[in-house]
Formats: structure tokens, C-alpha cells, sequence
């Protein structure tokens, strides 16, 4: 069976992220544009802002993007790079790896820095909320699925 | 099997255009792309690790618009994204639209979709400044 290589993950990642990122665009245009929809635009929009602070948006949305920006634009360079240096296309499965590696350890500083407040302000809402409120929630939760 | 593929390939490649635009194009992607490494990072930087989305109401946004330098950093990275994105999508419908109809209607589609969220980007932006909240 065909086994594809670094060279080919890589491509297949490039081009999946980038159309995802660009569909992502579309979305993240219109819904910026409702802003100035006219004098209730700046209100419609704070009401999206809550809904993007829902925990899919920021514990699992907000990362998937920004690995796929990361990764849309660390590979971007690699492409660069062999394409203008030509002695670096002997390099091309060492700079793949040297990629992931930075890929790793900038989405380690991403969640650090994005995801784990927005975890830490979900747990101090729930403790706020106190006990009564927290059981009917994960009622609800239960609920839901 | 192998005359199938390749009179699919010179069906897609007639409806390529000829010349020094494919050149012009790849060398378009190269720039716009590193740009974008410095744009796209740089507006992630300042929106989810530097502010704290719970900052980030109209209010916010509007007072951020007053300084000319975001609206203009805003507009370039607009314009390169959805150009950059629309000459990727192209690449890809050519890989795998082979029939000329289809072919010609998937990127007519795209590029009309692309310049109407361009035009309502550059809007947004035009407009955001002179925004009334509240």
C-alpha cells in the first residue's frame, strides 16, 4: 500500500487549514459587520460577543483556529524557504520536523496564555454560582446530551 | 486509464489562463503569504493574548478604530487574506474540477462570494470609526 511521506502530510495539512481558515473568514467578516448594521448594530453585536465566549468557542473553537493559522503559516515559510534557497531542499524532512517542533511549543504557549483563563473564568462562574446553581447546570448539561 | 487522466488534466488546463500569470500568482501567494505570517499573528497577539475577550465589546473596538494605524493594518490584512484565499481555492478547484462547466461555475461562484465579503470588510472598516455606542 502507498504510504505518503512528511512532503505529503504536510501539503495535505497546508491545503486544509488554508481552506479552512479561509472559510472561517467568511464568518468572521459578517459577523464583525454587524456592528455597524445600523443604530442596534454595536447592541446585536455585544449579544455575539457573549455567544462566542460559550465554552466551544473558547476551550475548543478559538485553539483549533489558531493551530491551524500556526501551522497554515509556519509551513508557508518552509514552502518559501525551499522554493528561494535551493540548497535547502536537501533539508526539506529536517525542516519539516524543526516545524512541528515550534508548532508544538508556540500551541503549548496558546493554550497557556488563551485557553487556560478562559477555563479558570468557567470555574470561578461556577463557584460564584454556588452549589445549587452548579447541580442544576450539570443537570441541564445532562439534559442536553 | 492513464490517457483518461491526462485528457481530463488538458480539459482544466485550457481554462487556465496563459502568459506570466500563473508566475505573477505564485509569486502573489509568496509575499501576501509572509505578510499574512506578520498581519494574521500579529492581530491573534493582541486579541486573544494580550486582551482578554471579555474587554473586547463595541465600545472597545470603536475606541481601538480611532487611530488610523488599525483600520489601515485591518484593510491590508483583509484584502491579502481573501485575495491570498482566493487564489489558494482557485488552485484547488483546478486540481479537482475537471469538467469545464462545473469548473468555470465554481469559480465564478468564488469569485463573486470573495469580492462581496471584501466590499462588506472594507465597509465594516470605513464605518467602525463613526460608530455610535450606546
Amino acid at each position: 500500500m502507498y504510504k505518503p511521506r512528511e512532503g505529503q502530510w504536510s501539503w495535505m495539512f497546508h491545503r486544509i487549514s488554508g481552506m479552512a481558515i479561509f472559510f472561517f473568514l467568511f464568518g468572521h467578516i459578517l459577523s464583525t459587520s454587524v456592528v455597524v448594521w445600523g443604530p442596534k448594530g454595536p447592541e446585536m453585536h455585544e449579544a455575539l460577543d457573549h455567544f462566542y465566549r460559550l465554552p466551544i468557542f473558547t476551550i475548543l473553537f478559538h485553539p483549533a483556529l489558531f493551530a491551524a493559522v500556526l501551522f497554515h503559516s509556519l509551513n508557508g515559510i518552509r514552502i518559501v524557504i525551499i522554493d528561494w534557497w535551493s540548497k535547502s531542499t536537501k533539508a526539506q524532512r529536517p525542516l519539516f520536523y524543526a516545524e512541528m517542533a515550534l508548532f508544538a511549543a508556540l500551541m503549548v504557549f496558546a493554550v497557556v496564555k488563551m485557553v487556560l483563563p478562559e477555563w479558570q473564568h468557567y470555574q470561578a462562574e461556577k463557584a460564584a454560582l454556588g452549589g445549587g446553581a452548579a447541580q442544576a447546570q450539570v443537570q441541564m448539561q445532562g439534559g442536553i446530551r | 486509464m492513464a490517457t483518461g487522466i491526462s485528457a481530463r488534466r488538458s480539459r482544466a488546463q485550457r481554462t487556465r489562463p496563459t502568459g506570466t500569470f500563473e508566475l505573477h500568482a505564485w509569486f502573489f501567494m509568496r509575499v501576501t503569504g509572509l505578510a499574512l505570517v506578520v498581519l494574521a499573528l500579529t492581530h491573534w497577539t493582541i486579541m486573544h493574548f494580550i486582551n482578554r475577550l471579555a474587554v473586547e465589546n463595541s465600545a472597545w473596538i470603536v475606541n481601538r478604530y480611532q487611530n488610523v494605524l488599525w483600520p489601515t493594518f485591518d484593510a491590508t490584512m483583509l484584502l491579502f487574506a481573501m485575495l491570498h484565499g482566493t487564489n489558494g481555492l482557485r488552485y484547488i478547484i483546478d486540481d479537482y474540477l475537471h469538467g469545464r462547466t462545473i469548473n468555470m461555475l465554481a469559480k465564478g461562484l468564488l469569485y463573486a462570494v470573495s469580492a462581496i465579503f471584501i466590499l462588506l470588510g472594507l465597509i465594516t472598516i470605513f464605518m467602525l470609526p463613526h460608530t455610535k455606542v450606546q
